[in-house]
């Protein structure tokens, strides 16, 4: 074998050796969840056939349809309501000078650091004095407010990365901010902008603690909080349970995988001047 | 640097200019007090009116779950003109949330608190909830759970300063007694019987042992379990009139006592001699109780709650017995109802509201509860649990420990933080990171400084 | 919209932990006492204490871990880099409450790990990883790890891929072997990647709820609690809202301060 053969099986082996710390755990859960409903296992054990029937056991008892509805539907509100806003304030932040740009920019950063579990309270007061609680708006409303924090952090960053010779050369053409802005660099910034909805869109679907305080109407309930409810009523039912928190991270997986190739180029270009 | 460092300041200033401009006076300040409703209170209520309440409970375990739905249809179908909106949580969930939705404007009508000075004081306090006097002598409750002193733990000072004693505020559906779930199967296998005193207890934990069966099983990691299992310990080695008065906070009380160290010692022991399932801290519960229900231990400390776990697939194979005395005389065990339910002073129709506590916690959905595999707070007289099944045994339990006063209060309500000092104290006890008298003054240095 | 739902608040929460108060009944005015106490607190100390030992799980090992695989892909041409990029980065797109289902049952003392290490004869090796003392809080890291490694990796092969081939053939004619022209071309070329990726995992580690919410709860004992936790059960369980507040302002200047050093030291400046 020569040299660069030896380090070929070396990267090889290092990559495998990664892979399957990776994906172990989640084998496990997804093989778990193939045993039958009730099943008690000890370590990872083969079912004795791979049956679906526990996920569709789970589906059913766990009300997930109508808890997914409720998570896309929010989660849908947030990621567009964080894009219309965040793109021309990345772009304002990005490219003009405006006064107090720079202090209104680190209060905004601040947003990203404050421990969530601190504003709760406070928001729960605010949202039950504007009688908002057990409404989708409860949830929307706090979960735009700090995606924007970061969208505006991630598209400033992107509207600094692209050359200033390209707004110059439209705005020569008689462009105005606002047309450069949309039909200039939104474009380019596709991967970006692609890469900030699926962020937000993975944040608010998973968001636990904001929904538990602020939802306690089922019909309002997110997955992850019906995923609480269902751990502690069938928590000694380890396959089902496996099941459900399969189901309940299945739409973000499947969001993730099908613009991964996008998305992990985007985390590039919004990132390169954090 | 210095540039950002200016950023700072200004941030800070702007942050204390928004603080001042949203000018929000104290917190909480806006909180009702009790409307007052004098008076004799009666069981009837209109039932033309349209009414519609939103109860709240922790029932998530299917069977009691299914039982609690079936009792809200029962009771819309014979008051047509009530619906109810049922609303249920997992402890944990429900316990971090229940107070910020009992403040609410839109609090729920009907709903379950905890006793103790985490949840029930903070809810009395605030003028939350209704006093309930009027409504138990109208329906009975007084008399309804067997020996009156059971509702103690239920009665706070009008102005929630005092526990156990006063004003009642709420009532229970279920009745919780701990004590020692077994399995006959394993029992017999190793050759042994039910112990009837303490040392023989011990002696059937180190025969397990020795033969390789985990003599007690419990889930560690969820941290409370391993409190219930010295809370039975506790009610052996120290007088029961010293644990309630601890427990309600009165003063003068203590944990650093010879009797609750003694406990402490033996909890100690267990763990050292490994009499805890394998690894047991990092077990969670439901694990724990589901390896029992398959048959791999011998006990599991618990409560009634958890016996349909056990019976469901085990049947007959599961006993159940208090843990037994270190003398001749009865043991205490720690036992109480369970969460009670309240009625929000935020409702525009207590009376319904008593009415539907009344259903959930009277003799019918008593029968209900036992059909379910769990106890309930009022005695049907039904011929269930006379026979030979566990339920009947922890039902026994329940009565004798009652009637003869020898029930002591969970560990846990004695301050609002007691759970997290007591069970992760525990936690580190049981694996010899601390001392039984570290443990015992840690414990009472939280009392302390809560009850000062 | 950011103003009302994220700095109103931020403004009511500071103004809280001004007071003692429970969430419920009225508050009482004490000035700065929750700050006093919460620094005086042995339990937010110890809390602060694990926050540092998850930086090390969260951060350095995940950055190291994304170095090293970076230094040994930048030059290789083996086929399926973009699909293990893709495979180690899912653990991040996972909700807490699954991951703790996951892990729960991966660390159970039957579980998973444990019967791996029998089966490969470490049987010895066996432990209760979430619940002895020793172990519960590195066992709780190594899920951060686990989740945060992905990102670095993707972070640092980007920006690898960015520095131009000149530099390489520039050190290559200077001798140097593959160690040396890491630390001459690749770890220069990637500073402000690092200062990302170290930003990003370090306010993760200081801000770590949901996993540890979701396995031991901070338990065994206090082996795991950090002040993101302290702040919820005071919050929601004991009724400490003031304080919890106050430990709330004091971790998030922290992070800033953090954050803002991490910035200033690594990335270069142009």
């Amino acid at each position: 074998m020569t040299a660069s053969g030896v380090e070929r099986a070396v990267t090889y082996a290092v990559l495998a050796l990664f892979s399957v710390l990776a994906l172990a755990p989640i084998a496990v859960i997804v093989l778990t969840a193939m045993h039958p409903p009730g099943a008690l296992l000890t370590g990872v054990e083969l079912p004795d056939s791979l049956s679906l029937s526990t996920f569709h056991s789970a589906w059913d008892a766990g009300g997930f349809g109508r808890l997914m509805a409720s998570s896309l539907l929010v989660s849908a509100s947030v990621v567009a309501l964080t894009t219309v806003l965040c793109i021309p304030a990345g772009y304002a932040f990005g490219t003009m000078r405006f006064p107090g740009a720079t202090p209104i920019f680190y209060l905004m950063l601040a947003g990203m650091v404050v421990p969530f579990e601190s504003l709760i309270v406070p928001l729960y007061y605010t949202f039950r004095d504007a009688g908002l609680t057990d409404t989708y708006w409860a949830l929307i409303l706090p979960q735009t407010g700090l995606s924007i924090s970061f969208g505006t952090f991630w598209m400033r960053a992107f509207f600094r990365s692209v050359p200033a010779e390209l707004a110059d050369a439209a705005r020569v053409d008689g462009a105005s901010s606002w047309r450069v802005l949309w039909r200039v660099l939104v474009p380019i910034g596709r991967p970006a902008i692609l890469t900030m909805v699926v962020l937000v869109f993975m944040w608010t679907w998973n968001e636990f603690l904001l929904a538990l305080v602020m939802i306690s109407d089922q019909a309002h309930r997110t997955a992850p909080l019906g995923l609480s409810t269902f751990q502690s009523r069938y928590g000694v039912d380890v396959p089902s349970v496996s099941a459900a928190a399969v189901l309940v991270a299945a739409p973000v997986v499947l969001v993730y995988l099908l613009t991964q190739r996008q998305f992990l180029r985007g985390m590039l270009a919004g990132s390169i001047r954090g | 640097m210095m540039h950002l460092l200016r950023t700072r300041l200004r941030l800070t200033l702007l942050l204390l200019l928004c603080a001042a401009v949203c000018g929000c006076g104290t917190p909480g300040s806006s909180g009702g007090a009790v409307t007052a409703r004098s008076g004799p209170v009666s069981t009837g209520f209109d039932t033309g009116e349209k009414v519609s309440l939103t109860m709240w409970d922790d029932e998530t375990s299917p069977g009691d779950s299914k039982a609690q739905d079936q009792l809200i249809h029962e009771f819309e179908q014979r008051y047509p003109n009530v619906t109810v909106h049922r609303v249920v949580k997992s402890f944990d969930d429900y316990m971090s949330t229940i107070k910020l939705a009992a403040s609410s404007s839109n609090a729920p009508d009907v709903f379950q608190g905890n006793e103790g000075y985490a949840v029930d004081q903070a809810l009395i306090k605030a003028g939350l909830i209704l006093p309930l006097d009027g409504q138990a002598a109208a329906y009975g409750w007084d008399t309804r759970f067997g020996n009156p002193l059971t509702l103690d733990p239920l009665r706070w000072s009008a102005d929630g300063a005092t526990w156990g004693s006063g004003t009642l505020w709420g009532v229970a559906q279920k009745a919780e007694v701990l004590g020692v779930f077994y399995d006959k199967d394993v029992m017999s296998r190793l050759g042994l019987r039910p112990p009837r005193t303490f040392a023989q207890f011990e002696q059937t934990l180190a025969k397990a042992k020795a033969a390789g069966v985990p003599p007690v099983m419990v889930g560690g990691l969820d941290r409370w379990p391993l409190g219930h299992v010295f809370m039975v310990l506790q009610a052996l080695f120290e007088k029961p009139s010293a644990v309630s008065a601890w427990a309600f906070g009165h003063p003068g009380a203590s944990f650093d006592t010879p009797g609750t160290r003694k406990a402490a010692e033996v909890f100690a022991q267990w763990g050292a001699k490994g009499y805890f399932e394998n690894g047991f801290n990092g077990v969670s519960q439901q694990t724990a109780a589901a390896r029992f229900a398959k048959g791999e231990g011998l006990y599991f400390i618990t409560g009634p709650w958890e016996n349909q776990t056990f019976a469901g697939p085990l049947g007959n194979r599961v006993g159940f017995f208090p843990m037994p005395g270190t003398g001749s005389a009865p043991s205490a065990a720690t036992g109480s109802l369970s969460l009670p339910y309240h009625i929000s002073s935020r409702t525009p129709h207590p009376e319904v509201a008593a009415a539907l506590i009344d259903y959930l916690t009277g003799q019918h959905a008593a029968k209900l509860l036992i059909e379910n595999g769990d106890l309930p707070a009022a005695d049907p007289g039904s011929a269930a649990l006379d026979g030979g099944s566990s339920l009947a045994a922890i039902a026994r339990t329940w009565r004798q420990k009652s009637r003869a006063g020898l029930l002591v209060p969970y560990l846990d309500w004695a301050t609002a933080s007691m759970g997290d000092t007591l069970f992760g104290g525990l936690q580190q006890l049981s694996q010899g990171a601390t001392t039984p008298a570290q443990f015992t003054a840690a414990v009472q240095k939280d009392w302390e400084s809560a009850h000062s | 919209m950011f103003a009302l739902f994220v700095i109103a608040p931020m403004a009511d929460g500071a103004w809280i932990s001004l007071f003692r108060w429970d969430g419920v009944t009225s508050g009482t005015w004490v000035g700065l006492g929750n700050y006093r106490a919460a620094i005086e607190d042995a339990a937010v100390r110890t809390a602060f204490q694990h926050s540092l030992v998850l930086i090390l799980f969260y951060a350095v090992l995940p950055v190291i871990v994304g170095l090293a695989l970076t230094g040994l892909l930048v030059h290789s041409r083996v086929r399926g880099v973009s699909t293990v990029r893709t495979v180690i980065f899912l653990p991040q797109v996972l909700a807490a409450v699954v991951v703790g289902v996951a892990w729960r049952w991966l660390y159970d003392p039957q579980g998973p790990i444990n019967q791996a290490l029998s089966a490969v004869g470490l049987g010895s090796l066996q432990h209760s990883w979430l619940g002895d003392l020793s172990t519960a809080l590195p066992a709780v890291g190594l899920i951060g790890s686990w989740i945060t490694t992905g990102l670095c990796l993707v972070l640092f092969m980007a920006g690898a891929q960015r520095i131009p081939p000149a530099r390489y053939e520039a050190a290559r004619v200077d001798g140097a072997g593959p160690v040396r022209e890491f630390f001459a071309v690749t770890l220069p070329g990637l500073r402000n990647e690092l200062a990302v990726a170290l930003s990003l995992t370090v306010i993760a580690a200081l801000r770590a709820f949901d996993i540890i919410y979701v396995t031991t709860k901070g338990g065994p004992g206090d082996a795991t609690t950090v002040p993101s936790l302290l702040i919820y059960t005071r919050a929601f369980v004991t009724g400490q809202v003031g304080s919890a507040a106050a430990i709330g302002a004091i971790m998030g200047l922290l992070i800033l301060t953090l954050v803002v050093v991490i910035t200033r030291l690594v990335e270069d400046r142009p």
